[in-house]
């Protein structure tokens, strides 16, 4: 092993061997996973002496897999374009692959990865609300063992989550939930290579096409992690929807988020646009569902 | 360092290589092998250039770790085509379609579309353009890019319109095939034996006083072959119309990148850690980054010797203002008694950057007699050695210039920015220096578009009659003039618009500010102006509840008749150009639908002038060589209208002409590329010495044939008795002989600067010049829908229509307005360079300094109007410039007609949109 004042690259073969990388080079190792956020950042700063992990061969992050009979493995290596091409998640997660399919450029798609976008913890990742809104849960391995964590409590800020010394993220677990729709809305200015002003993502189970069983709404770029609309889940959650409840939820997970104001755009217009984007993909679910419940 | 051993397959050859950790693939190709097909427009992921494909997958050459591809298989540009002689379908297609302009996103686009259609041969034309959403293109506006790539996918030939005539068809332009294969060197690209790299040490402040400079550190490290200060070399003011600026800053720095020092060392690694140690000692003085705030008497004087600069024209100059320029017509009060109804608007506009894909760069090199070679982005090779010269105290005769190719230009490469630095490195190290700016330099500190602010103010009679108009217009020029008073000037002539108004008060200002030096991007003022005034336009017409089509045909300006400063109009039919679009669109049978509306806008220009030079030399096998100082900046003029006006002349082909170009050494001098004068200025003047040429191969064959010269046609290289064609001898045969037998040469050089039109000088105060020939007129037209929930605007058409006198190349015409249009789209409504409250660029990347995307702008569709300028060639005009200007205004116009609110200020974000909405739902 190099010392540490060189610059040196490592293409561990299994995690324990990546995490034991990170426990010897406690400052200077980063884990390159898709590279889209960290080798321009590497580039950029020549001088900066950084033992590179490459995640690029651990079999143990790769692969979407059916995990039991409702549940979905998705390794943390796994690409944007896998997830958003991937039949698995475009049947039982469409919103994960429309996250996925609206993050950057086709390019980016092919090289970004799921748990790079997590881990790297924007507040605008674009699969973080879908995650939220699934229910998924982060696989972690550490030097202790594996555990498994709500992604709720994965973020705990800006560029900031709760990975420890040595820990990795090896992947996550969604449970499919039968009668639900889901969707994905991420406002920008320009079509493609747009990070989120907003983002939102709504998934929810309906009975008899309009009453409300369960609802999970997630939001992205309007606080200092991706969130849960807590307290507006509560409003339409066990009631039959209405246009009227649809936009009292909307105006509660205006008041939920706590954004900032910066070059992309004001607090304030963030804040409308939650509402506004709650309120659409709310009223979408319930409109779909109703007439396909009527067509069946 | 360590180093890591891997293994790649690159376009089929395998290659073993030592690289660094951290090294990306981008430089592994382009460094290591040589591949330099493969572009760097930003090393960040977000233009596209250096895409390439990895195991089958395009991917971001730049965002990749070469570690991270050992064993891979990888296809760049160079590999695409299967041999020597035959091209990939996909780069055929791009040059049939006219697909390829600068040719620097090219590389990227193809190996985009390559791996897409490998995946999906039948796509819709709307995955086509999501496929191609990550590769950024400054010229085309996409659209014959798109075609291309559909054409190979429905796999539908195309024919190239043939005509008799070398004029009015869309001939390929001759270097695109070098573009499609990725061997065109455009400024990066260029390296010598022995070559270092040169950085920029630039200003943390916008407004302080230098006290001391310790660059003992930097001196002292291993692999630091040169650092220079302002106290190391002889310096000069230099600039374009006053003299105010100096290459590196001693005395203060008046915005955060104003140049201090610079460094040259082996490796680009060693440069950045030898900025860092250059020690500057500086006292901080009060900043000002608004033009209103800087004309104010207490404001902090940015330039104290203002008055002893050297200027080039007659204007008054105090405190922050640099010029005062005014246009004065009739008697403004009585016009404003007379009117039925007077209307005061204010608007403002951004900073919008060139933000051309391919960066500045330049290599300077000193031969061992002291001469200066320069290889440079220019866009003005002629003119960057005399800035070289008056900056550095050179001689013009220690320097020479060559152009490199330039991958987009749009008037950002026409000032000293990497050259001089390169020069004092490689003066002081003798070793080769390059220096190439990296995407957040290109926005820290080169010359984007001026930001503005406008009041107008107009009275019209109830008929719409337009009395009178006052207008004050302010630019934010930033630290240094540039091209500041030239676009204040231009600004003036276009204030009063394309009307007709007798009685006219137009003051211009263009005022320093603690920002970078704003200059002349396509069609300086153009955007801005037009968005003012055709907005202000529209607000009368509403006003008075005329329709504003109508409005606009009842004052439009006739030819005969006299523009605002006075110039008299001809060849020009301004209500055709403007009925064209209106056509196109079908402005009046548009039907009123919620949240959509209808909207236009015109622009007047000029086709620019400026001296020149070119030289027609017949080879001895009887083709052409055209000798010329120009360059060609992207559009392609140079090797599309020009050779066909030459061919066209002579009665040869156009395949037959051969260029040389932008080379100070080797062709006579030319003013340099901008200012729509490409195909009006350089045509002529190519037109002229073919014309020479052909009287003096007549006159040869009329010796040989027996009859008089005036007797003789000349086509296909072959001239010939009018009255008796079998009768004839070819241009091989003459030149052959005349070579051989007694030497040569057959050739003809003119010089050549076009007459200013004139002007009413009684009209006129402190205007930098006065008027070019060429009138022309563009009319845009759009319908947009509105949507009131999140303020996005949806262009559902976009029309353009342009008077361009005679299309040469109606291909390469089509592509400079759907390219133009693209661009004043990004104007209206997403790119806004912003400047913090310490003056820092907030902004320095394509993230957030938002280009649009192929899935952004619109399918424009061009109208070509042809009323010919009797001073163009074959009647041609300028077109590049004039066709960004409108899109703001029309798009503003159409946002009023669809939901009543009235857009003052670019961009017309979504949220502006909507704050706006919000508005007026609240009162």
């Amino acid at each position: 092993m190099s010392s540490s004042s060189k610059s040196a690259y490592f293409q561990p073969r299994t995690l324990k061997e990546a995490s034991d990388l990170l426990i010897a080079h406690p400052r200077s190792a980063k884990l390159v996973a898709g590279g889209t956020d960290l080798v321009p950042a590497l580039s950029r700063d020549h001088a900066r002496r950084v033992k590179v992990i490459s995640l690029k061969k651990l079999e143990e992050l790769k692969g979407i897999r059916q995990h039991g009979k409702n549940e979905v493995f998705i390794g943390a290596m796994t690409t944007h374009s896998e997830l958003a091409e991937s039949p698995l998640i475009n049947k039982y997660f469409p919103a994960l692959s429309k996250a996925s399919s609206l993050v950057g450029s086709p390019s980016i798609r092919n090289l970004g990865t799921i748990g790079g976008n997590i881990a790297n913890a924007s507040p605008s990742a674009d699969t973080a609300p879908p995650l939220l809104a699934y229910g998924a849960k982060a696989i972690i391995r550490g030097q202790a063992g594996e555990k498994q964590v709500r992604i709720e409590h994965f973020f705990t800020g800006p560029s900031a989550h709760i990975l420890a010394k040595g820990e990795i993220l090896r992947g996550f677990v969604l449970t499919y939930q039968e009668e639900s729709f889901s969707d994905y809305e991420k406002l920008g200015i320009r079509k493609a290579m747009e990070i989120a002003i907003a983002s939102a993502c709504v998934s929810i189970g309906l009975r008899d096409g309009i009453y409300c069983q369960h609802i999970r709404i997630a939001l992205g770029a309007v606080a200092p992690t991706p969130i849960r609309a807590v307290k507006a889940e509560k409003i339409v959650e066990g009631k039959t929807i209405t246009p009227d409840l649809i936009r009292k939820a909307a105006r509660v997970a205006m008041q939920e988020t706590r954004p900032i104001s910066d070059i992309r755009a004001s607090a304030d217009y963030r804040k409308k646009m939650v509402a506004s984007l709650v309120e659409r993909l709310v009223l979408h679910a319930s409109s779909t569902r109703a007439e396909s419940s009527l067509k069946g | 360092m360590e180093t890591c051993t891997i293994s790649l397959k690159v376009n089929g050859r395998t290659y073993k290589l030592q690289v660094p950790p951290g090294e990306t693939l981008l430089r592994t190709l382009r460094d290591r092998l040589g591949l330099t097909g493969t572009k760097e427009g930003c090393g960040s992921g977000e233009c596209g250039a250096c895409m390439v494909i990895l195991d089958g997958k395009a991917i971001n050459s730049c965002l990749v770790l070469a570690p991270d591809c050992d064993g891979a298989e990888i296809l760049t540009v160079e590999g695409l085509a299967p041999d020597e002689e035959e091209l990939h379908p996909l780069q055929e297609s791009f040059i049939n379609h006219g697909a390829v302009q600068c040719g620097f996103c090219t590389p990227g686009m193809l190996m985009s579309a390559k791996s897409f259609l490998d995946k999906n041969p039948r796509p819709s034309r709307e995955e086509i353009k999501t496929a191609l959403s990550g590769n950024l293109c400054r010229c085309s506006g996409y659209k014959k890019i798109v075609d291309a790539v559909e054409a190979v996918s429905t796999n539908s030939s195309f024919h190239l319109s043939q005509g008799e005539s070398n004029i009015g068809h869309s001939f390929v332009r001759r270097d695109a095939i070098e573009h499609v294969r990725g061997i065109s060197k455009f400024g990066a690209d260029i390296s010598r034996p022995g070559m270092v790299f040169g950085k920029i040490l630039r200003s943390d402040y916008a407004h302080a006083r230098i006290k001391h400079i310790d660059t003992s550190a930097a001196q002292n490290l291993e692999g630091v072959l040169a650092v220079v200060t302002g106290q190391d070399v002889q310096q000069g003011y230099f600039g374009v119309d006053i003299k105010d600026r100096l290459v590196f800053a001693t005395d203060k720095v008046r915005y955060r990148g104003d140049a201090v020092a610079a460094v040259a060392a082996v490796t680009e690694e060693i440069v950045k850690k030898a900025l860092r140690l250059i020690k500057v000692d500086y006292e901080p003085l009060p900043a000002v980054f608004d033009a209103v705030e800087a004309s104010e008497p207490r404001a902090p004087i940015i330039h104290e010797n203002l008055q002893d600069y050297e200027i080039s024209f007659d204007t008054q100059r105090k405190g922050n203002v640099c010029t005062i320029a005014n246009v004065k017509l009739g008697d403004l009060d009585k016009g404003f008694a007379d009117s039925d109804v007077v209307l005061e608007d204010t608007f403002s506009t951004q900073i919008q950057h060139q933000a051309s894909i391919e960066g500045h760069a330049a290599l300077a090199e000193v031969d061992a007699r002291g001469r200066i070679k320069v290889w440079s982005t220019t866009q003005k090779p002629f003119a960057m050695r005399r800035y070289l010269s008056q900056s550095l105290r050179i001689p013009i005769s220690s320097i020479r210039v060559e152009a490199t190719k330039i991958g987009g230009g749009f008037g950002g490469k026409l000032e000293l920015i990497a050259e001089p630095y390169a020069v004092v490195l490689a003066r002081k190290c003798r070793r080769p220096v390059k220096i190439v700016y990296t995407r957040d330099e290109e926005f820290l500190a080169t010359t984007p578009r001026h930001k503005t602010l406008f009041w107008v103010k107009s009275g019209i009679k109830k008929d719409g009659t337009l009395l009178a108009r006052h207008v004050k217009l302010v630019y934010d020029t930033g630290a240094y003039s540039g091209n500041g008073p030239t676009t204040v000037t231009l600004s003036c002539q276009l204030a009063a618009g394309v009307y007709r108004i007798p009685n006219l008060f137009i003051e211009g200002y263009c005022v320093y500010t603690n920002k970078m030096n704003c200059g002349s991007m396509r069609g300086p003022s153009g955007p801005q102006t037009t968005f003012a005034i055709e907005s202000h336009t529209d607000n009368l017409a509403r006003k008075i509840g005329m329709d504003p089509l109508d409005f606009r045909l009842k004052n439009l300006l006739e030819k005969g008749e006299k523009t605002g400063v006075g110039q008299t109009l001809v060849d020009v039919d301004y209500k055709k150009v403007v009925n064209a679009a209106a056509d196109a669109i079908g402005w009046r049978n548009i039907k009123k639908q919620e949240n959509v509306g209808k909207g236009m806008a015109c622009i007047f220009w000029l086709s620019g002038g400026w001296a020149t030079s070119a030289t027609v030399k017949v080879n001895e096998d009887g083709t052409v060589s055209l000798v010329t100082g120009a360059v060609d900046m992207g559009t392609g003029y140079l090797y599309t209208s020009v050779p066909q006006i030459v061919a066209e002349e002579l009665g040869l082909n156009a395949e037959d002409i051969n260029l040389v170009q932008g080379d100070t050494d080797r062709t006579t001098y030319d003013h340099g590329i901008g200012g729509s004068r490409g195909t009006f200025t350089i045509g002529r003047v190519a037109q002229m010495a073919a014309s020479k040429v052909r009287e003096e191969l007549c006159k040869e064959a009329a010796e040989r044939l027996g009859v008089f010269p005036g007797d003789l046609a000349t086509r296909d290289g072959w001239i010939f008795l009018k009255a008796d064609p079998e009768k004839m001898v070819s241009f091989a045969e003459i030149s052959y002989d005349r070579h051989i037998k007694k030497g040569g040469p057959i050739f003809a050089s003119i010089q050549f600067l076009p007459e200013m039109d004139e002007i009413d000088p009684k009209r006129v105060k402190g205007l930098s010049f006065t008027a070019f020939k060429g009138n022309t007129l563009g009319c845009h037209a759009a319908i947009v829908k509105v949507n009131p929930d999140t303020g996005h605007v949806e262009i559902k058409r976009y029309v353009a229509a342009h008077d361009i006198g005679r299309a040469i190349n109606p291909m390469a015409a089509e592509g400079q307005i759907e390219g133009g249009v693209s661009m004043g789209i990004g104007f209206a409504l997403s790119e806004n360079l912003l400047i913090g409250d310490k003056g820092e660029v907030l902004n320095p990347n394509f993230s957030d300094y938002k280009l649009l995307t192929s899935l952004d702008v619109p399918e424009t569709e061009p109208v070509i109007v042809e009323v010919p300028a009797a001073y163009g060639p074959f009647g041609a005009k300028g077109l590049g410039e004039p066709t960004m200007a409108p899109p703001a205004a029309v798009i503003g116009n159409a946002i009023f007609d669809a939901t009543g609110i009235r857009m003052r200020h670019t961009p017309m974000t979504p949220e502006s949109v909507f704050g706006q909405i919000s508005k007026r739902l609240r009162k």
